[in-house]
């Protein structure tokens, strides 16, 4: 998996895929039992002390110093970042609306998400890892949060795992899909979109299928003299070139577009192995 | 260095009150410590006060471990979901920074304790510089050091308790165990040095592991390795050899001077009940002769033999016995538990008994003469004492107090050069009183936590031929000698004695 310099990336799959465990890796939060990581110029196993200046990290389930209060806990993390911007925290502060004198325990896990994305923003890290920060929040503090990432990220590289589909392919630029630990493809998310379409076909008699068909469809399934599959590598010519082919005279045509949670599903439903 | 101070910060404001607990347990602990500089008043007696003041003790210790776990726990080396793993932690200033809050909160306070103490007393602390940085070493190493290498493998206070718990529990059967061991309650503290260097580099190698490599699956293995380790090493150890080897037999022509024989009885004069079923009680009174003029020797353990008609044969194994033999001292008894089996199977017929003596042999060094004054005075560089009462009497002893660690001395008083007035001139006995100090506490001042150990020289008192009343024999002018023993030498004797019936042993002579 690589993630682009400057790209948002997503990096989805079911709950239990391991997305939770590869970011903790990348992070050196745990140790990886084989391969590497290699993040911005660090392996990821030697990532410590000052190389945590250029990341940040948020993460549905850290555990902040709960006993501190909102300004005090944003005091203490800014003394060990030289890059800190007091502006920014201060922007952030007022944008998040958080209270400054609250402490951290009374706040709900909406508020905390913002603490800690503000704690991570404030001193402008070259890359944001986020481990489902959405993950049980109410829309409208997920849409101001995603905001507020886009608006304080910048020019820095994001990655951020999520297995809500809708809420990433409102801002992602690159998508990843993992699932039982492998990863299934990794892409720029207009490719990924441009190159999914579920077809439907309207035939003159039922097919008679005999041969094999294009590696790049998936789940055909014929009713009749009606014929539904998704091409996952949709090109209009070749496309068209592979129906006429396989069916012959094609009375009506029908491509549409895929959304994201529908691609996913589609290939979830793929034995595990195909190339998708 | 920033980030040391920065995280200590947080963790001062984080814990004030839990230092400020400490810190009042403490004073109180100070406040209070004169009361047993004094002796109990009456045996068997043991006054509410003292019982509060070992609460307090046991207290300021707990409130510390809190302290430590608290604060070591509060940047959490077990888990995954920390907030401070992904920011810009230095480990090594975040493990100095937990290090001078506990040298800042626990040993410093600890040290100015310490200081106030001595001085209190008229003991200038300056002098006792090496003795006080030993105390806090002390005070490290098993107070502070133990607690913090839980911290590190646990995640909260609760996993820090059953940890402790698995460890008193450990230790205690450990204990048990060992105690089965024939020798090993004489010969224990031999393998000692090594189960305290296992359990010393282990705890350097936990914090170390978890502070820089943060991997608490290792380090709890690395600590189950440990106790293993230790409990082979505990369990496996040669006792009886090892007391052996560290106490030679005695060669002909040794400088050397303590003899011994084991006094022939013939028969009981009154019967001991001490039986717990499977063992009971035999007393061997031993006639100790040779001794020279200004030697000490303390018979650190004794092992009995018997060997029975029909080849029958028991072992004691080495004991822990705590005599003390000088010139003109000629007997005294040692106690063994026989198994009772043996005991019926060997007590119809003439058996053969032989007892060996592990001992260390001291040389008083240069003597001081004192002369008892009716303030304080000095008697050894790190000693002062007053004329007080004895412990469980009415009668006179000297009450004294050492800096850090109770001196060794061997005192001298002739009761008939005492200036106590006696109602009767055959009171004193003329036997010279001695009283032998320990020749081997070193303990860094009880870990730091008593700085000022109380003692007493004891001279006993001169009584009446009937043995009914007592008077004191030191008093304002009477004059003493005491010097410091000097270890010389340590050996083994042996002993034996022929046809004798175990049943004449079973009596306690006084």
């Amino acid at each position: 998996m690589a993630v682009p310099e400057g790209s948002v990336f997503g990096l989805v799959g079911p709950n239990g895929a391991g997305k939770t465990t590869a970011i903790k890796i990348v992070m050196n939060i745990v140790h990886a039992t084989s391969g590497r990581a290699q993040v911005l110029s660090w392996d990821s196993r030697d990532l410590a002390g000052s190389a945590f200046c250029s990341i940040g990290y948020v993460s549905e389930n850290q555990k902040l110093p709960e006993w501190m209060g909102v300004k005090d806990f944003l005091a203490y993390v800014r003394n060990f970042y030289p890059t800190w911007d007091r502006e920014l925290e201060n922007d952030l502060v007022k944008r998040f609306d958080l209270p400054a004198k609250r402490k951290l325990k009374m706040l709900s896990r909406g508020m905390c998400m913002k603490v800690a994305l503000a704690s991570s923003l404030a001193y402008r890290p070259r890359l944001i890892v986020m481990d489902e920060p959405f993950s049980g929040l109410d829309p409208l503090v997920r849409d101001e949060l995603i905001e507020c990432l886009l608006r304080g990220a910048g020019e820095a590289t994001v990655l951020i795992s999520s297995h809500d589909l809708a809420e990433i392919e409102t801002f992602a630029t690159h998508i990843g899909y993992l699932e039982a630990g492998q990863l299934r493809f990794s892409e720029e998310l207009r490719t990924l979109a441009s190159r999914f379409r579920q077809i439907e076909l309207a035939l003159a008699a039922p097919p008679l299928l005999h041969g094999a068909l294009p590696e790049s469809w998936m789940h055909l399934d014929v009713s009749d003299s009606t014929v539904r599959f998704i091409e996952t590598r949709y090109d209009p010519g070749r496309t068209a070139a592979n129906i006429l082919q396989v069916f012959g005279d094609v009375r009506n045509a029908t491509y549409s577009s895929m959304s994201l949670r529908s691609i996913f599903l589609a290939i979830a439903r793929v034995p595990r192995g195909d190339n998708v | 260095m920033n980030q040391v101070l920065h995280i200590f910060r947080k963790d001062v404001r984080k814990h004030w009150l839990e230092i400020i607990v400490s810190l009042l347990l403490l004073f109180g602990f100070a406040w209070k410590m004169p009361m047993i500089w004094t002796p109990e008043p009456r045996y068997g007696e043991v006054p509410a006060s003292r019982w509060l003041f070992a609460l307090l003790g046991l207290s300021l210790c707990f409130s510390w471990w809190f302290l430590i776990v608290r604060a070591i726990q509060g940047e959490s080396l077990v888990g995954d979901r920390q907030f401070w793993l992904t920011r810009p932690y230095q480990r090594r200033w975040l493990m100095a920074a937990k290090a001078l809050f506990i040298i800042a909160f626990v040993n410093v306070p600890v040290l100015i304790f310490d200081v106030a103490l001595l001085a209190r007393v008229g003991f200038p602390p300056w002098h006792y510089l090496p003795g006080l940085l030993q105390a806090q070493l002390f005070l490290t190493a098993f107070l502070i050091v133990p607690v913090a290498t839980i911290s590190v493998i646990t995640e909260s206070s609760v996993q820090f308790l059953l940890i402790l718990f698995g460890v008193i529990v450990y230790i205690s059967g450990l204990t048990w165990v060992v105690g089965q061991i024939p020798s090993s309650s004489a010969g224990g503290d031999i393998p000692g040095p090594l189960v305290i260097t296992v359990a010393a580099a282990t705890c350097v190698a936990l914090l170390v592991l978890q502070y820089f490599r943060r991997d608490t699956l290792v380090s709890r293995w690395t600590l189950l390795g440990s106790a293993c380790v230790i409990a082979i090493v505990c369990t496996a150890a040669p006792y009886g050899r090892l007391v052996e080897h560290a106490y030679p037999d005695l060669l002909a022509g040794s400088l050397v001077s303590a003899g011994v024989r084991i006094e022939r009885k013939s028969t009981a004069t009154r019967d001991d009940n001490s039986s717990t079923g499977k063992t009971l009680s035999l007393y061997i009174p031993i006639d100790t002769s040779g001794l020279v003029q200004g030697s000490l020797v303390k018979v650190d353990s004794a092992r009995l033999t018997i060997y029975a008609p029909g080849g029958l044969a028991w072992n004691s194994g080495w004991i822990s016995t705590g005599h003390d033999l000088w010139p003109g001292l000629t007997r005294f008894t040692q106690a063994f538990d026989v198994s009772s089996e043996f005991y019926s199977s060997a007590a119809g017929s003439a058996v053969e008994m032989r007892i060996g003596l592990a001992v260390s042999e001291y040389r008083e060094g240069t003597a001081k003469q004192v002369t008892l004054t009716a303030g304080s005075f000095n008697v050894t560089d790190d000693g002062m004492c007053a004329i007080g009462q004895r412990s469980y009497s009415y009668t006179a002893s000297l009450q004294c107090k050492s800096a850090l660690n109770e001196p060794a001395f061997a005192a001298h008083l002739d009761p008939m050069s005492t200036t106590c007035t006696l109602p009767d001139s055959t009171w004193p006995s003329l036997q010279l009183r001695r009283y032998d100090g320990n020749a081997s506490a070193d303990f860094g001042g009880g870990a730091g936590l008593f700085p000022v150990q109380p003692f007493q020289i004891d001279f006993g008192a001169a009584t009446n031929p009937g043995g009914d009343k007592a008077v004191s024999i030191v008093c304002p002018g009477t004059k003493f000698s005491i010097a410091t023993p000097v270890p010389f030498s340590r050996y083994r004797i042996e002993t034996e004695i022929q046809a004798v019936h175990l049943a004449s042993y079973r009596a306690f002579d006084f």
